[in-house]
């Protein structure tokens, strides 16, 4: 009776606590994952919407100009887009 | 008493733990470099007296010049860091090279007892008859007055005491060379081939990247057609790989040991440009348990434990030092019967006769070279160049293949701006279209 009355009074073996916390650490690292890419999908696809309206401006710039800029210091007055000049290259010569 | 069976258990856990860690604790890997020596190579237009005056400059003096290469073997105190004396040179204008002198370790060791095949039966063959192709096995001393090994031994060179006296004494790891020069012969079959010993190693410790490419000088100056390194390390030299580059310009194929750490990562010279670098398997082509593996092997051969020419006598043991000669030796074989076959055609015709081995390591698709070859296929293709049957990969007659015309890049797409996204970069093409590139 005693021992009936120990066992359903134990604690977690290690063993439980182990397998527990591996699938603790298995469903973080699933969502971590998923987090991650989630994040890179959004950041390509504003990317992507980023490149177009560069394109427009540059489109822009030419209608005035009568040529594409030859630095991004002569695109700025066409673009709202902030640090556009670190993270994107144009060629004044396609 | 419930105190005391806790403290026993505590006890016996911390034991556990203690063993545990003394049983995977690994022997620290010996240096791999000479302490008190480094190699120089300077730029092609800097004199012999100016290197010596540069040398005297960086605090260090020359123990040797290897000549084909201009490479300076510099000697230094050993209580300088060789990196401290390497970081003088690097920051010379006229220094091409600076490196340490590394150490190359002979890569077979003991095992337990298999029978394998022998060839003594196989020695009336025609091929006997075919060009003589002499194969430099860089490695031990070798007991050239073995049986199996006696008529076969040319005359080869001692690359540390510079003599011509390659001949074994037993001692330590003296019996490699013997049992490397055994394996050239089982892969030969009866091919009419001489082994050159090329020692560079004692009968303990690494050879010195210098002494190697030594070694691969006398073999190249010396008319071997083919080169076996049971050696490595993990460490690449580009000077090692300047000596290789010099072999395989003058056509001759340069075999190397994969390594026998059980891992991916590449091993040198096997992994060096040029290298046809071997893998080990058991007989039937599961890949053996310290072999290693990945994208630089090129082919595997049997090097799983197995009875082996030793000093005086045989022995079991295993490694990759004991399936890169055996390809060298099949390699020698089709150099013998067709004589006028290029160094990469030989490479070609062993990849394309590899059998599969995938399904015997589902876990390694691909990451064993292209496949295996055991003594059956020496057999194999011993009867088919008796016969003239022997295939090629391009065809049956043995003419070189016609060489594929160059695949030309697709013209770079005229683009106006330009991003970088995480799966690839990203242009706006001057007519407005969003492309990855």
């Amino acid at each position: 009776m005693a021992s009936w009355y120990a066992s359903r009074n134990r604690g977690f073996s290690l063993q439980e606590l182990t397998i527990a916390a591996a699938i603790v650490g298995l469903l973080v690292a699933a969502t971590a994952i998923g987090v991650r890419r989630y994040r890179e999908n959004a950041e390509d696809v504003r990317m992507q919407a980023e490149l177009t309206s560069i394109y427009k401006a540059m489109e822009a710039f030419r209608s005035v100009n009568g040529r594409y800029p030859r630095s991004y210091a002569e695109l700025r007055p066409f673009i709202a887009i902030p640090n556009f000049d670190q993270r994107y290259e144009i060629n004044p010569n396609p | 008493m419930k105190r005391v069976w806790w403290g026993i258990g505590i006890v016996l856990i911390l034991a556990g733990v203690a063993l545990g860690v003394i049983a995977g604790h690994q022997k620290p890997p010996a240096d791999p470099f000479l302490a008190g020596e480094a190699l120089v190579q300077f730029e092609s237009t800097v004199t012999e007296e100016r290197a010596a005056h540069l040398i005297a400059q960086a605090g260090a003096t020359i123990k040797e010049r290897i000549a084909p290469q201009g490479i300076y073997v510099v000697a230094f105190s050993k209580s300088i860091a060789p990196q401290q004396i390497i970081a003088r040179f690097q920051q010379m204008p006229e220094v091409a090279y600076a490196e340490p002198n590394g150490l190359y370790e002979p890569m077979g060791g003991g095992g337990w007892w298999t029978a394998s095949e022998a060839w003594a039966e196989e020695t009336t063959g025609t091929l006997g008859a075919g060009a003589k192709v002499t194969v430099a096995v860089i490695d031990t001393a070798i007991d050239a007055t073995h049986p199996a090994l006696a008529g076969k031994v040319t005359t080869g060179y001692n690359v540390l005491d510079n003599t011509t006296n390659t001949q074994s004494s037993g001692i330590g790891q003296d019996w490699h060379g013997t049992a490397s020069s055994g394996r050239v012969l089982d892969g030969a079959g009866d091919a009419n081939v001489e082994i050159m010993p090329i020692q560079v190693f004692g009968t303990s410790g690494g050879a010195t990247w210098s002494t190697i490419i030594k070694a691969i000088n006398y073999a190249v100056d010396n008319g071997a057609q083919v080169i076996n390194m049971s050696l490595g390390g993990m460490v690449g030299s580009p000077l090692v790989q300047q000596a290789i580059d010099r072999a395989v310009e003058k056509g001759i194929v340069v075999v190397a040991s994969a390594g026998n750490h059980g891992t991916q990562q590449p091993a040198y010279p096997a992994s060096m440009n040029g290298v046809i670098s071997v893998a080990a398997t058991n007989e039937g082509g599961r890949k053996a348990s310290f072999s290693a593996y990945g994208s630089t092997v090129d082919i595997s051969a049997p090097g799983d434990t197995m009875r082996l020419l030793s000093h005086g006598g045989y022995r079991t043991a295993r490694g990759t030092s004991f399936s890169a000669p055996f390809i060298t030796g099949m390699l020698a074989m089709l150099k013998s019967a067709f004589p006028f076959l290029t160094a990469a055609q030989c490479e070609e015709v062993m990849k394309a006769r590899a059998n599969d081995i995938n399904a015997k390591n589902p876990d390694l698709q691909g990451k064993l070279g292209a496949g295996f070859l055991n003594l059956l296929d020496v057999k194999a293709w011993m009867a088919e160049i008796r016969a003239g049957a022997f295939t090629f990969p391009w065809g049956a007659a043995p003419v070189p293949p016609i060489q594929p015309p160059p695949v030309l890049a697709p013209a770079p797409q005229p683009w106006l701006v330009r991003g970088r996204g995480h799966d690839g970069n990203y242009v706006v093409t001057p007519g407005g279209e969003l492309v990855r590139e």
